[in-house]
């Protein structure tokens, strides 16, 4: 009876070891990436970014557009058009507490029309967004 | 001895330790999700510079303007010669080296091509061009 006791006392203890710290790890990194996680619709089409040096890392919560090169328009992996450009910013600047501090990116091919790219840049000016960026690759 | 250590380990396991082992699973599946929705966009670029920014305007009144046009044929010129890419950056040198604020106006055709446009403005931004506009002609 009396040597039971311990026995039964050391195997209680290995079933249940303290889980506490492991669980206060676990929710420093869950809190870590809720807050880091960011919903971005990226275009979904594949585009060769144009070549320079110059570049700096752009705002990682951006409206990102791609031009293709075939001259098509694209969010969230849709062809919207020129014309589509604006339906999709106003909508999403109303969202945002500061419009001023909207960013969109044109990831634009190099073998886009540069004319076409400047029209999607023209287009959020008009939708009401200063900061655009186009991307480019630093690999030459 | 046997009975008071069984029932003081009893009183202190039942009461603080409930099971916490379904929470658990819980915050996994959680973390796993955002490990798995978390985008890194990491993306370089550079600005796109419209004419309609007020400051572009009013640089292109300045007469110390340079102007590089790039053809629907992705030929680029300056000062009415065509030239070549490697020249751009010491036009731009020499010109900045004279006035730091010389504006910069890379002209391009609609149907230029993005990619040779981005080549010229990367050689202006390289030589020290800090005002550039994108127009079209």
């Amino acid at each position: 009876m009396l040597s039971d006791g311990p026995s039964l006392a050391g195997g209680d203890e290995e079933a249940k070891p303290d889980l506490s710290p492991m669980i206060d790890c676990v929710f420093i990194l869950l809190i870590f990436f809720i807050v880091t996680t960011v919903f971005v619709k990226e275009p979904k089409v594949s585009v060769t970014d144009p070549a320079a040096l110059s570049g700096e890392q752009l705002e990682k919560n951006s409206i990102i557009f791609a031009v293709t090169s075939d001259n098509k328009v694209f969010y969230d992996g849709k062809s919207i058009g020129l014309a589509g450009v604006q339906q999709v910013v106003t909508p999403l600047l109303l969202e945002k507490s500061d419009p001023d501090e909207a960013h969109v990116i044109i990831k634009g091919d190099s073998t886009a029309h540069a004319g076409l790219v400047d029209d999607v840049g023209k287009e959020c000016l008009e939708a009401g967004v200063a900061k655009h960026r186009i991307t480019t690759s630093t690999e030459s | 001895m046997f009975g008071r250590g069984r029932l003081g380990r009893g009183d202190d396991e039942g009461d603080p330790e409930p099971d916490l082992s379904p929470m658990i699973d819980c915050v996994f599946i959680l973390l796993i999700f955002f490990i798995v929705t978390a985008v890194f966009v990491e993306e370089d670029g550079v600005p796109l510079p419209l004419p309609e920014d007020s400051s572009a305007v009013s640089s292109v009144q300045e007469n110390n303007t340079v102007v590089f046009t790039l053809g629907q044929d992705n030929a680029l010129a300056h000062d009415g010669k065509r030239i070549a890419m490697d020249t751009v950056g010491t036009i731009v040198r020499n010109a900045v080296s004279q006035d730091e604020e010389t504006p910069v106006i890379i002209q391009a055709h609609p149907l230029a091509q993005h990619g040779v446009r981005t080549r010229v403005y990367d050689e202006v931004r390289q030589a020290g061009g800090e005002i550039v506009t994108f127009t079209q002609g």
